[in-house]
């Protein structure tokens, strides 16, 4: 017994070339189909280079066209003139000339000796598992593509959504189970002798003629027929991406490719001229597959596809611009609103007990507090006031991508801002904490007794922060209000919960909590402010009896 | 109807760029032709230059190594040597002009024309001589198998973003050495992008020369996005250096539904040491972008390099770190 390879040639017929010259060297039958594509002149070097060599032969050339029927008309070409040339070959593989071999050539001889009755050929029932990518699937054999896809784009389309309006149904000849596959197989000479004799195979290729992409479904629907042994899987490792374009292998793959689970590999890149020079090396020594690396691969494969599909999420970079109503963040962090004026002391205290760092001032409108808060930020992000405010959601996106991993949290006046506000509050990663009405203590802190001005300036802090709170509702961000009541009621519960948010498995043990103004300094302004006829959302009208409490 | 209108002002303006082209056609001299200047399927690369000897043999062994099939370079009147260099290069088609740098829109008409007599269905690379082009997997595989994939995958354009080197602390730099060896750092998270509509690209600002010489006037900082490899076709046009193409659909090299584009970066070599000298020079010229008031820092701070660096700079290693970091991107690429 010996094996053939029925080679399909399209382009680089320099690798072609030294790819034939490997199998020939390695014991094997070679046909070789040139696709009649390819210019006289290169065709006739190549043939004069290769034509004197033992075991070697060329099929008659034929025009391919992808996704039609030539294709398949030329491999059984070449197998044809295989098996006519060497009557001694047991096997044929199906090979293309941008193939390598991933383990040495003898492997695969003495694995198909073992294995002599067997026909490896990846065969999927159609309808079952979503096999293809990108494509057409049951449509392949129930409509008619008498059409070019690469010549008449728009024509194909068009007449593929007709016969979808006319529930075109073609039927399918006798004794025929559409099945599709990888079209990279082997196959027993027994089994090939019998496809290409079968009596209705005129009827077949009359079928097959007018379907789609039938190079994967020929031989896999007709080895369903006539096989006695089906392994279905592939020996040739082919990938294709989600736009159904194959894999490409390069020379960095190097380390990666006698690990997979496979004899050859498909498409290697016809300019990697390191795997071109090892893999066709007889003397290139290989140890056993090792099954970690073949996953390490699938996993590299993987991510560069969800790259390009879903891409890292909160990423504003030159190749990734979502749409601004699609813009978020990259992990989840947490905003302060009113914070610093309740507490003293808040960014230590939390810093003590967690180690995360409150940003106190990344915000500021002073110069000097920002240049402060900007010398812990990571990557030079904090320059200037000014360069934030230049794109100041920019800002927030870099800060939060620089700082993913360490639980970003701020303090944030939604006043000073209110666009970045608005995109805060439509962001699923933020975390809002909002003590409401907090900007009395900045006016008790002013001490301002003079009633009239004041009046005004509380009514307009009252409606923007109503505008807040209901963008706030109204968006995606995670909302916590808390009155002004509920912490002078119990002034640690709030913060216990935000270091729980924080660090869910924080010991609970009793924290002394960053000191507040006195209620009763807090309780005479507000009650001065009412009686002048200023009401305020503070909750602690609601809430007498927990005023109560306090006292 | 509104996009029909559009659609005809921008083809209206990108027909006046190429009669500006045309115009400036006029200001080249033919110095001499490379022996590969027309060879099929070549990777050409184009740049114009003045008085660049000191980064010139780094720059074209760089290139050479990437796979670059020729070079079409424009000398804008050099006087240090540059002129004789690239006249010594077998792959090296040059030109020469003593014309106005800034008539000719900083450079770019000039490559327009050389662009679309020599560069059509070629894939073309516009670089200066101090930008170095990184892409993934750049180690490993040359730009050939980049353009192939790109092809593949119906991507006529590239984007790199401009990345800012600059020293830890200025050493000198000699002539052939890899600049990259004293300029060892640079910004690694604070650039910003906006999204322009009129031609769909995206304005991309940042890094330290915004940080040190616009903090004042940020807006102004200079623009890192730069499209400088592309599947040239004969009525394509740059309209500002390379940040800007027509037809506008070259600048969209990215995606809007959440995935990311393949893109690479150029890394910036222009802060070596010559850097005060040469802003004095082009001071007195007057030939640069917006009145040259980047050179005016440079030139008025001697030590403007010197200030660039700091504890929060991140030294580079490779373009595995720039992807990690989100500056650059492999898209679908395996």
């Amino acid at each position: 017994m010996s094996i053939g390879a029925a080679l399909l040639v399209h382009e680089h017929l320099n690798r072609a070339a030294s790819l034939v010259r490997a199998l020939q060297s390695a014991g094997c039958k070679v046909a070789i189909h040139v696709d009649a594509k390819v210019p006289d002149d290169e065709y006739g070097d190549f043939f004069k280079a290769l034509n004197t060599l033992e075991n070697v032969v060329f099929a008659p050339r034929i025009h391919c066209e992808w996704g039609r029927f030539s294709l398949v008309e030329a491999q059984i070409a070449a197998v044809k003139t295989l098996l006519g040339a060497f009557v001694d070959v047991s096997h044929v593989i199906l090979l293309s000339g941008s193939c390598l071999p991933n383990r040495p050539l003898p492997e695969l001889l003495a694995f198909l000796g073992q294995n002599p009755n067997t026909d490896f050929i990846e065969s999927v029932a159609v309808g079952g598992l979503h096999w293809i990518k990108g494509g057409l699937e049951a449509e392949r054999f129930s409509l008619f593509f008498p059409l070019s896809f690469v010549k008449h784009r728009r024509r194909f389309d068009a007449l593929v959504w007709l016969q979808r309006k006319l529930h075109v149904r073609r039927k399918l000849p006798k004794g025929l189970v559409p099945h599709i596959g990888s079209q990279w197989w082997v196959l027993t000479r027994a089994t090939l002798e019998e496809i290409l004799n079968d009596p209705a195979r005129e009827a077949y290729d009359r079928f097959f003629r007018l379907s789609w992409i039938p190079d994967e479904s020929y031989f896999q629907s007709l080895a369903r027929k006539h096989s006695r042994k089906i392994k279905s899987r592939s020996l040739t490792y082919a990938r294709f991406d989600f736009r159904g374009k194959p894999m490409m292998f390069y020379d960095d793959h190097a380390r990666f490719i006698e690990h997979l689970d496979s004899f050859f590999v498909r498409k290697v890149w016809h300019g990697a001229d390191r795997l071109y020079t090892t893999m066709l090396n007889a003397k290139h020594k290989v140890g056993p597959r090792n099954p970690d690396m073949a996953v390490a691969f699938q996993a590299s494969i993987a991510r560069a596809e969800s790259r390009w599909l879903e891409g890292r999420e909160g990423l504003f970079m030159q190749g990734r611009a979502p749409r601004l109503i699609d813009l978020t963040t990259a992990a989840p962090y947490t905003v302060l609103v009113g914070f610093n004026r309740v507490f003293i002391g808040l960014a230590p205290w939390l810093q003590q007990h967690t180690g995360i760092i409150l940003h106190e001032h990344i915000w500021a409108k002073d110069k000097d507090r920002f240049a402060e808060a900007g010398r812990i930020l990571k990557r030079n992000m904090a320059s200037s006031r000014r360069i934030r405010d230049n794109n100041a959601e920019g800002f927030l996106l870099n800060f939060i991508w620089n700082h993913a991993d360490d639980d970003p949290i701020f303090n944030f006046d939604p006043a000073t801002s209110p666009s970045l506000a608005k995109f805060i509050s439509k962001d699923k990663n933020a975390r809002v904490y909002y003590i409401r009405t907090a900007w009395v203590l900045d006016l008790l802190r002013q001490g301002s007794r003079d009633i009239g001005a004041v009046r005004a300036q509380v009514q307009a802090l009252v409606l923007k922060e109503q505008a807040h709170l209901a963008a706030l509702e109204k968006g995606n961000a995670r909302l916590r209000i808390i009155s002004l009541a509920e912490i002078y009621a119990q002034p640690g519960a709030l913060l216990e919960d935000l270091l729980l948010t924080l660090r869910p498995r924080l010991a609970n043990d009793n924290r002394e909590i960053p000191a507040i103004l006195p209620y009763a300094d807090l309780e005479a302004y507000i009650n001065l402010l009412e009686d002048a006829g200023v009401t305020l959302n503070t909750g602690f009208n609601t809430a007498l009896t927990m005023i109560g409490n306090i006292k | 109807m509104k996009n029909l209108a559009r659609h005809y002002r921008l083809r209206l303006l990108r027909k006046k760029w190429q009669i500006r082209t045309l115009r400036r056609k006029k200001d080249l001299r033919n110095v001499k032709l490379g022996k590969d200047h027309a060879k099929k399927g070549g990777i050409f690369l184009f740049s114009t230059m003045r008085n660049e000897a000191l980064r010139l043999p780094y720059f074209l062994q760089y290139y050479r190594n990437l796979g670059v099939d020729q070079f079409f370079i424009v000398d804008n009147g050099s006087t240090d040597g540059t002129t004789e260099l690239l006249n010594a290069q077998p792959d090296v088609s040059l030109w020469h002009t003593e014309t106005s740098y800034r008539r000719a829109k900083f450079g770019v008409l000039w490559l327009n024309t050389l662009l679309n007599e020599f560069g059509h269905q070629h894939w073309c690379l516009v670089v200066d001589v101090d930008e170095l082009f990184v892409y993934p997997y750049h180690d490993t595989r040359p730009m050939r198998a980049l353009t192939d994939w790109l092809a593949g995958s119906q991507i006529n354009s590239f984007a790199a973003m401009l990345i800012d080197m600059y020293p830890q602390e200025i050493a000198p730099y000699s002539q052939g050495q890899n600049p990259l060896e004293t300029l060892t750092h640079f910004d690694a998270g604070n650039y910003t992008q906006r999204r322009n509509t009129r031609f769909t690209e995206l304005w991309i600002q940042g890094g330290p020369r915004q940080r040190q010489f616009f903090r004042a006037q940020p807006a102004k900082a200079p623009a890192l996005n730069k499209t400088p490899l592309v599947f040239w076709r004969k009525h394509y046009v740059y309209i500002s250096s390379t940040h800007l193409l027509l037809p506008r659909s070259l600048n969209q090299t990215y995606e809007r539904e959440g995935g990311e584009k393949i893109c690479g970066a150029l890394l910036h070599t222009k802060f070596l040491p010559d850097l005060h000298d040469r802003a004095k020079e082009e001071l007195k010229r007057g030939e640069h972008y917006a009145n040259s008031a980047e050179y005016l820092a440079y030139a008025e701070k001697e030590n403007a390099i010197s200030e660039m660096w700091g504890p929060q700079s991140s030294e580079y290693v490779n373009w595995r770190q720039l992807e990690r970091l989100g500056l650059i991107s492999y898209g679908g690429w395996a």
